[in-house]
């Protein structure tokens, strides 16, 4: 359904520091260097960062790198979009997963981070019940400070668990509760690029016929995952290439782009998750084309995080993969250019 | 070709080293982030096609050492993504300059993704340091 084209786009673009995971992880370029390169390279304004990947001793932040970083914004003119936090539920292996009182004390010190460092967003985790932020809102309140956990597959916008949130915000109804969507969750089809490589590195055609045909198969996302875990396992695959296979059924699901509109007023950060272009520059995994006029009608207006998840099949260069993203959002939303 | 986590994940120029204290295997993170060593599993450690036994084997990050059997009670200690772990032999001893085949698994439960286990298992000719 196209959309009507007097609606302007009022989001921003952006990029998250995840998609150069490649460069780096390889030691090729230093955080600050990754921003500058957001910053000179036009994949702003909007930066987010995953705090566990860019400062080391995370959630504890120096003051010393806290000045830093806001520097490193300032002189690139870009602005802080959202803090990437975790909910480390099953951190004790083999024990207890944390409780709810655990999980706010777990996640307290890491806003406080974002705000130290100018995030206005912080990204939360399903794997957290909703009671977590609910106890956490007073905090956020202080700080003024989003939360909302990213809606990522393996769940789609149907499940119970993202049910519970929203029962939730309908009682609390705060401007500082909302969602994350990752696009990952409107997927059409796993990227070819992964599989190409998994095929050149030896995993057995048996194994990608049956990850496939799982996906591709009826069924609830979960029970997918599931299933495919037990029937690789019954037929003894290589575990190292049940991993590579199983992990993508907690990337990619696929769901109409235009669920998003239900909770459109509460979408407060997107991941623009993406994978692999064509040779006119369309994303084959995400469509881009559906999804980014869905949040133009919606009215959304925060930031899109452009994330590369290339690391996971490809030594390739995030910069490049971000340089290629940002063309096909500008020329998608070319006509609704407010 | 390799994704950069498997390519880099034993050091082929100066991962392996022979020392007083047995030999060194130096090993990254696979994941995007840092970890608690609690979600950290390494069931495969073998050189030169023989197998060590887990309780042979020491876990060392950030100065301190542990059992791979005591890796799941550390949750408090984070493995920085950026860094580099170290897995000491006590048992091994090798000759300087000798290349030996080092084949390491490593298992990661990333904590917030129930369900996931996420296998790397490498294997490598390392010359001896």
């Amino acid at each position: 359904m196209p959309v009507a084209m007097n609606k302007k786009q009022q989001f921003k673009l952006g990029t998250t520091l995840f998609s150069f995971t490649n460069e780096y992880w390889s030691r090729e370029l230093s955080f600050e260097q990754l921003i500058g390169k957001v910053g000179t390279l036009g994949l702003g304004p909007g930066l987010e960062v995953i705090g566990f990947q860019s400062f080391r001793g995370f959630p504890q932040v120096s003051d010393d790198a806290a000045a830093r970083f806001r520097d490193l914004v300032a002189k690139y003119s870009l602005q802080p979009s959202s803090l990437a936090i975790n909910a480390d539920v099953w951190a004790r292996r083999g024990g207890a997963p944390l409780s709810v009182q655990e999980s706010v004390d777990y996640f307290a010190p890491q806003i406080h981070a974002a705000a130290k460092l100018g995030f206005p967003v912080v990204r939360t985790q399903l794997a957290a019940p909703p009671e977590v932020l609910e106890r956490l809102l007073p905090l956020a309140e202080a700080l003024n400070i989003k939360m909302g956990p990213e809606l990522h597959a393996p769940w789609t916008l149907k499940a119970p668990v993202i049910d519970a949130y929203r029962e939730l915000y309908a009682r609390l109804r705060s401007p500082l509760l909302g969602f994350i969507p990752d696009f990952g969750s409107c997927a059409k089809a796993w990227p070819a690029p992964y599989l190409r490589q998994l095929r050149e590195n030896g995993t057995p055609a048996a194994l990608l016929d049956l990850a496939m045909s799982v996906w591709n198969g009826e069924g609830e996302p979960q029970w997918k995952r599931d299933e495919f875990a037990r029937r690789a396992s019954e037929q003894k695959f290589d575990v190292a290439a049940v991993s590579r296979l199983g992990v993508l059924f907690s990337m990619l699901v696929k769901q109409d782009p235009r669920v998003w509109l239900e909770i459109m007023p509460q979408i407060i950060h997107v991941h623009c998750k993406f994978y692999d272009f064509d040779a006119e520059g369309n994303e084959t995994t995400v469509p881009y084309e559906e999804l980014l006029p869905v949040f133009v009608e919606g009215g959304y207006s925060g930031f899109m995080s452009s994330e590369w998840e290339g690391h996971m099949y490809s030594r390739g260069s995030g910069i490049e993969a971000v340089q290629k993203h940002h063309a096909l959002c500008r020329k998608i939303l070319a006509p609704y250019a407010a | 070709m390799d994704t950069a986590f498997n390519a880099l994940f034993l050091d082929v120029q100066n991962g392996l080293r022979a020392t007083p204290r047995g030999a060194e295997i130096d090993i990254r993170l696979p994941w995007y982030r840092s970890l608690p060593i609690s979600v950290i599993e390494v069931p495969v450690v073998s050189v030169d096609g023989t197998t060590v036994a887990p309780a042979d084997v020491r876990f060392e990050v950030n100065g301190h050492a542990y059992r791979l059997d005591e890796l799941s009670a550390h949750y408090q200690e984070f493995w920085f993504v950026l860094d580099t772990a170290v897995l000491r032999l006590p048992g091994v001893q090798l000759t300087p300059g000798s290349d030996h085949d080092v084949e390491v698994q490593l298992n990661v439960y990333p904590p917030y993704v129930p369900h996931l286990t996420w296998v790397t298992r490498v294997k490598k000719t390392i010359r001896a340091q």
